[in-house]
């Protein structure tokens, strides 16, 4: 299978504290989040404040399941909002919404599941789940040949979104 | 191949091989029922080197370079370009000239092969034998990845 962008971004902002985490077609996945980004502004902007984690989830889920049998897309969504401050929200194919205190998806998930469920602990701080995700993220890539490239994190508080890169001799 | 236990001082030359094998995956295939492989032969015989391919198909040749899988589209042109280039065909480039090329072409496997990974071996095939290194591990270069 040939890798045509090796370096591809797969968390997209939706809202200033709001991201995406994009998994199955790309082309399904940028088109649904455009839209979502787009009502999402409007809607922030009718509200006067910003919108929150969950709206967005919800506007993710009802296009994705409106159009369940013309999509492939599996999609987190997460970021934090001054109602219930940070969350995360899985809709996968089908179009079911959840809110989970972690998610994962894509084909690399399936290996790393059982890594998870041993490590994850609730109440981690900031940079213990950095790590998590790191070392969760490293092991996906190793075994699974459609999952590879770069680690990309954003980590997303009351104060803003903090991005980084790992990659290379940098991951776990 | 298990010549070895006749003892008898005989053994196949790479070429002779490399028609052996030639013949066994064509005749599989045209009974529908193939050696699912894709092999490379490299060898050295009286001063003479060596370098054959054969696949499943029973397509099978000599060339100054080869490769299988993703290789022969990622690869082999890359490694056409330098041995092809400026040079009389019979000139061999050096083992760190091959080594090198070698490793250039590995990388952008690595990049550009969703069913690769990042550890490799060579053997180098002389008059003496066969010498393996490894396993080694490639670097690779991230950098674009912050300009996305």
């Amino acid at each position: 299978a040939y890798i045509a962008n090796r370096v591809t971004d797969k968390l997209t902002p939706v809202h200033d504290r709001i991201f995406c985490c994009r998994s199955g077609s790309a082309a399904d996945t940028q088109a649904v989040a455009d839209a979502v980004a787009y009502q999402l502004a409007f809607h922030s902007v009718e509200l006067e404040e910003p919108p929150r984690v969950r709206t967005a989830a919800r506007l993710f889920q009802q296009s994705c399941y409106r159009y369940r049998e013309e999509l492939s897309a599996g999609i987190i969504v997460a970021g934090w909002d001054p109602r219930r401050g940070g969350q995360v929200y899985v809709v996968p194919m089908g179009g079911l919404l959840l809110r989970q205190p972690f998610a994962v998806g894509g084909s690399g998930s399936s290996y790393i599941y059982g890594f998870l469920d041993a490590t994850f602990q609730p109440g981690m701080s900031r940079s213990q789940c950095q790590e998590f995700v790191a070392r969760a993220l490293a092991l996906a890539m190793v075994r699974d040949g459609s999952s590879g490239g770069v680690i990309r994190l954003a980590a997303i508080t009351e104060e803003g979104v903090e991005r980084t890169v790992l990659a290379g001799s940098d991951l776990p | 191949i298990d010549e070895e236990l006749l003892g008898d001082g005989h053994s196949y030359s790479p070429r002779a091989l490399h028609s052996w094998l030639t013949r066994v995956l064509y005749n599989r295939r045209s009974k529908i029922n193939p050696l699912w492989n894709t092999v490379l032969i490299a060898g050295v015989d009286g001063g003479e080197s060596f370098l054959g391919y054969v696949d499943l198909l029973g397509v099978a040749y000599e060339a100054p370079s080869v490769a299988t899988g993703f290789g022969a589209y990622l690869a082999q042109p890359l490694l056409r370009a330098e041995l092809e280039r400026d040079r009389d065909r019979d000139q061999l480039p050096t083992r760190e000239e091959a080594r090198e090329l070698l490793e250039r072409c590995l990388k952008v496997l690595y990049y550009r092969d969703a069913r690769s990974f990042n550890r490799y071996e060579v053997a180098t095939v002389t008059e003496k034998g066969v010498e393996l290194e490894g396993p080694l591990t490639l670097e690779a270069n991230w950098d674009i990845a912050h300009v996305v």
